[in-house]
Order: C-alpha cells, then structure tokens, then sequence
C-alpha cells in the first residue's frame, strides 16, 4: 500500500501513484524527458508523449467533428508545452510547420492533414520531406499525422501506405511499429536535400464520429 | 526572466486550466523569492507552496521542468536507513527505462527501489542568473 498521506515523504512508488490520471507511465516518461541526452532518447519519449496526447484526442471524437487540421494541431502542440516541450504551430522552418518541438537542441517537425484524400496526405508528407526538414543529423526524423475522421481507420492507413509505395520515391522501404500496428507506420527514403536516410513516421488519429442510435 | 514575465508566460500556455495558472503564480513567486540560495524541495514542499492538488502540482512540475519555462530541475536521492546517495540523471534514467536501480557505491539492484528514492527539486536553469 503506497502511503500519500500529508506527513509522509512522496517517494517514486507515490509519485507514480499520484500522476496515474495523466497515463499509467506518466512519471516514467517525465524522466526519461528530463533526463534525455541523446536524440534517439529524444525521440523515443516524444513520440511516446505524442501517443499519448492521440490516445485522450481519440476519447472523444464528438468534440473534435468541426476541428479543422489547424485545431487539432494546437492541440497537440498545447499538450506538448505542458509537457515541458518548446512546441510551436506555425513556426518558420522552411515554411510554416504544422508542428515543431524543439528540446534540449534537438528538433523534431510534424506535418498534419485529415485524411480528405490520398494527394492531401501526400502532400504533407512531401511539405514534410522536402520543405521543412534539413534531413542533417538531430533532424533526420519527422512525423505525418493523419486525422481520421471517416470510418474504418485502418482501412485509410492501409490505402495510403499502398498509395505512398505507388509513388516512385526512391529507395523508400517500410518499418513496421510495435505500437498501434493497425495505425502507426514508418517509412524510410532518402532525404532529397541531405542525401541522407530520412525516417517519418506515420500516424492515423481515429476521429470517427458516426453513432447509429441518433440520426 | 523575472518573476512577473515568468508568471505571464505561464498564464499563456495555460490559458485553459486555472488551476494550474494559480498554483503556478505561487510557486513561481516563491521560486524568485528564493533564488538567491539553495534549492533542495521535495514534491511534498511543491505541493506545499503552491497550494494545490498532488495532480495539478504533478503538472507544473513537468511543465516547470521543461523547455519553455526551466525553472526547476528534478533530481532524485536514495535514502536507506540514514544514508542518502543524490542519484545522477543516468542512475534515474536506467532504473527507469529498464526497472532497476544499481546501488551507486555497490552497483548492485536496490530491491525495492522505489520505495527508498524520493524526487526534489533545484534551481532550473531560468533561476540561474
């Protein structure tokens, strides 16, 4: 039994206890940010931190139905800053990113777009690819994020990975997640600019909203 | 940065939850009161000088730990018995990545480990002038 009562000191096991509400490893990844030294450290607990933010996004799809990209973004970014991250919609990296976070001199950039066709999204990835991102080192992972606010999530994320490979980008491979498989995928191709690998990672964000008991 | 520009910048990236907007103009005017010297604050204390939830307190700690406003710094020590070892960020980062904390003079698993480490707080580098 964890004892959070007013005289005793809040040791790791209370500390836990305590920040639950905010995620069952929420102190976990509060240290794994703050202690941070490296950018694939970096980028392990920010895409942590994002997947967590897309799981409270994703509880209620009713309040998001009339939130354009512009939105939802603010939303994740407005999560982020809590977090403790340097979180910025619009910011001028080459053009005006959906989202950047910035972190201990490590940057990372996301683009967003609802899935309203397979050309929207592809146009994200190459705002991503070939506009924001330098592809040079501590920059050479980016994400797309996909909000889904048609059914059959997964069918989407499906049709657009098979979309992506139709589209001649060159040396472009696939890596699967561990993750939200049936969501969540990476792509790997060289960076046009940097000549280096370039790794994006996409995410669909399930924003369906079609409840059969009202029409 | 000084106390007021501190508490401004907060109230914008909190707009939406006055909680945290009210527990964080506390706990920034103690933190500015109290620069000039040591820091060495438990969460306990946190949750004392801004007079507020575990939660909401929990919250301006990541926040306040953070990029944007890098007022505290986290630290932890290991206390047993009455020894006290201040644990280094990569003794923490292990113990938390992997679920084992090695003794820093033994190098051996601390059983139990969470229960003997207690989170506290220093000056973040927005304290330091």
């Amino acid at each position: 039994m964890i004892s959070t009562d007013e005289n005793t000191p809040i040791s790791w096991a209370a500390l836990e206890f305590l920040a639950k509400s905010m995620g069952q490893d929420a102190l976990a990844r509060q240290i794994k940010r703050t202690t941070v030294s490296d950018y694939d450290q970096f980028i392990d607990v920010l895409y942590a931190d994002i997947d967590a933010i897309v799981h409270e996004l994703q509880l209620n799809p009713e309040l998001r139905k009339d939130d354009d990209e512009d939105r939802l973004s603010i939303e994740i970014k407005g999560n982020l800053t809590h977090l403790g991250y340097g979180a910025a919609h619009e910011s001028k990296i080459g053009g005006h990113t959906d989202l950047s976070v910035q972190y201990k001199g490590f940057i990372w950039i996301g683009e967003a777009k609802i899935n309203r066709d397979y050309e929207h999204i592809f146009q994200g990835f190459q705002q991503l690819t070939t506009r924001y991102a330098t592809g040079d080192e501590g920059q050479c992972k980016g994400g797309l994020i996909i909000y889904i606010k048609s059914n059959n999530s997964k069918q989407v994320m499906d049709r657009w990975r098979a979309n992506l490979n139709n589209r001649g980008i060159t040396d472009l491979e696939f890596v699967e997640s561990s993750i939200r498989p049936d969501h969540i995928f990476f792509t790997r191709h060289t960076h046009e600019r940097s000549g280096r690998p370039f790794t994006t990672r996409h995410v669909g964000v399930i924003l369906g909203f079609d409840p059969k008991d009202h029409k | 940065m000084n106390a007021e520009s501190a508490i401004h910048k907060l109230a914008i990236d909190w707009a939406s939850d006055k909680d945290v907007q009210a527990a964080g103009e506390a706990l920034i005017r103690y933190l500015f009161s109290e620069r000039s010297g040591q820091l060495h604050l438990s969460f306990r204390r946190l949750i004392e000088i801004s007079n507020s939830s575990p939660g909401v307190t929990f919250r301006l700690a990541q926040y306040l730990t953070g990029e944007t406003l890098p007022l505290l710094k986290q630290r932890f020590e290991l206390i047993l018995d009455d020894d006290v070892w201040e644990l280094e960020d990569h003794q923490v980062r292990f113990a938390a990545v992997h679920g084992q904390l090695m003794h820093p003079d033994t190098g051996t698993p601390v059983p139990h480990y969470k229960e003997h480490v207690f989170p506290f707080y220093e000056k973040g580098d927005g304290l330091v002038d």
